[in-house]
């Protein structure tokens, strides 16, 4: 064992020691046939038995390791989604130039951001591939404004300012993704 | 009557708007009887329309934030068309051009109605008015909407008056301006 | 094409140096308070850019643009942070920032033992050096 892990409260991730195709950032998910969940293996015990307990015992190995990349919680996304409010706001504060907008598109090295902002304060963000053009992603994002306003807002069910839960909005908000993920229009 | 639907989507006929609509009306007076209050129910369902459809309509037509009320009247005249396929009249502007009125030489919600003399103070359309509040209120926009000339009480049309009350400055989207 | 301003911040967020070419909204902001704002918007964006990266470690902020200009984005190992300011129609030039930092930075600054790496820069060296270096590149002279 040569990882170095550090202890956040929810998981053990991989802080250093990068090798064997398991990257820094990764987090561990399984232990043996186990899932791992927060710090603890459960393997059926009522709280579950701490991972570092078990790899510090010689008599557990070889042990099986599986690491990935941690999901993101709901709790996280609220989280993003307030910073880049914030972020966003920044970005008009702190313009060269009068009467600037917020981010509109961002360069993240191996991926792409874009956010569009409809009048009335909604924000519409996607995260895509490099290849995606600044005028792709803005058709897509103000397509996603009509979706938005054909099966959110005018469903009499949903409420304003509310999480969507609504299928149509789901079905529809995939066709015009596979439309954008479409090789041939790629550019 | 109704906007033409998209492909796929059936259009809605002019007089089943009607007759719902009549039926709204209908059911709302039972339930609250004092025309009064009537009219503030019909003018807070307009108000939840509206604050819904101007997205649509954003979305739909690609439009930028209006920068004076001609700008607004002319918008307002074209979501008439899109939504009810009515083309009102925009004009009476007062002096400060901040107030002017939408004229509906038809109007397609009163198509089968006649007020009985009890319901004189019932403004049959208030609808129009929340929804035209609402979603000015979202761009960012208090206005006072109210039927100065009803069809239904005499006048040849109907008369929607919409005066530019202030900008609500603190609602503002950061990024706009 | 135009260069608006240039922020270096120190590893710890400390402004080092400012400079603006062409800027036509000055902030209402006072300079500190504005050094503050911009280095709160990059801490959070490179926060935000790496946890949003689908595998770890690739996900590293390098510019935005706005309606208005575009922001791009340089930060050393060692935690010294370039900022530039120009027009939208700029081609990125994470490239440019990295070799004014080498071969500008590191010389006129790094190498000078008296200057400490936590202080603003007054060295004019470095500022007549920086300011060709800048008014040399393709995007300046347009």
């Amino acid at each position: 064992m040569r990882y170095n892990f550090s202890i956040l409260i929810s998981s053990l991730k991989v802080v250093y020691g990068e090798q064997d195709g398991i990257k820094t950032g990764q987090v561990l998910l399984n232990y043996n046939e186990h899932e791992v969940s927060g710090t603890s293996v459960r393997d059926g015990s009522q709280t579950g038995t701490p991972v570092l307990t078990l790899l510090a015992d010689k008599a557990n190995y070889p042990v099986n390791l599986r690491f990935g990349v941690p999901k993101i919680t709901s709790n996280e996304k609220i989280i993003m989604a307030s910073t880049f409010h914030t972020v966003f706001a920044f970005s008009c504060q702190l313009s060269p130039q009068p009467g600037s907008s917020g981010i509109k598109a961002m360069d993240c090295g191996s991926y792409k951001f874009f956010c569009f902002q409809s009048p009335t304060g909604t924000k519409f963000i996607c995260q895509t591939d490099t290849k995606v053009t600044d005028e792709r992603a803005e058709a897509f994002l103000e397509k996603c404004y009509e979706i938005y306003s054909d099966y959110a807002l005018k469903n009499p069910f949903y409420s304003l300012e509310m999480p969507i839960r609504a299928d149509l909005f789901d079905i529809h908000l995939k066709s015009s993704i596979e439309l954008v993920d479409r090789p041939l229009m790629r550019s | 009557m109704a906007r033409q639907g998209r492909s796929g989507e059936t259009k809605m006929e002019g007089e089943l708007l009607a007759l719902t609509y009549g039926a709204v009306v209908a059911r709302v007076l039972k339930d609250y009887e004092r025309t009064d209050e009537v009219n503030a129910q019909l003018d807070k369902m307009g108000y939840n329309i509206g604050v819904r459809i101007i997205d649509d309509f954003l979305a739909k037509n690609r439009h930028g934030r209006c920068k004076n009320m001609q700008e607004t009247a002319e918008a307002i005249q074209s979501a008439f068309k899109q939504y009810i396929n009515v083309q009102p009249q925009v004009g009476k502007w007062n002096d400060a051009q901040n107030s002017f009125s939408l004229t509906l030489d038809t109007n397609p919600l009163t198509s089968f109605v006649e007020l009985p003399a009890e319901l004189s103070r019932l403004y049959y359309c208030q609808l129009f008015c929340g929804i035209i509040r609402g979603a000015l209120e979202m761009v960012q926009l208090e206005t006072k909407v109210q039927i100065v000339a009803d069809n239904l009480k005499g006048s040849n049309v109907t008369e929607i008056r919409i005066s530019f009350v202030k900008k609500l400055v603190d609602a503002l989207p950061v990024g706009e301006d | 094409m135009v260069v608006y301003n240039l922020y270096i911040l120190g590893k710890n967020g400390q402004s080092l140096f400012y400079r603006e070419w062409l800027r036509e909204q000055s902030s209402n902001l006072s300079r500190d308070e504005e050094d503050k704002l911009m280095v709160g918007l990059l801490f959070s964006l490179s926060n935000f850019a790496k946890k949003m990266s689908s595998s770890p470690g690739t996900g590293v902020f390098k510019s935005f643009n706005t309606s208005k200009y575009k922001l791009h984005y340089w930060e050393s190992p060692t935690g010294i942070k370039l900022v530039l300011n120009t027009s939208t129609d700029v081609e990125p030039c994470h490239d440019h920032l990295s070799t004014l930092y080498h071969h500008i930075f590191i010389q006129t600054v790094v190498k000078n033992p008296l200057v400490p790496l936590t202080e603003p820069i007054n060295s004019s060296l470095f500022v007549t050096k920086l300011d060709a270096f800048i008014k040399q590149q393709t995007f300046f002279q347009d």
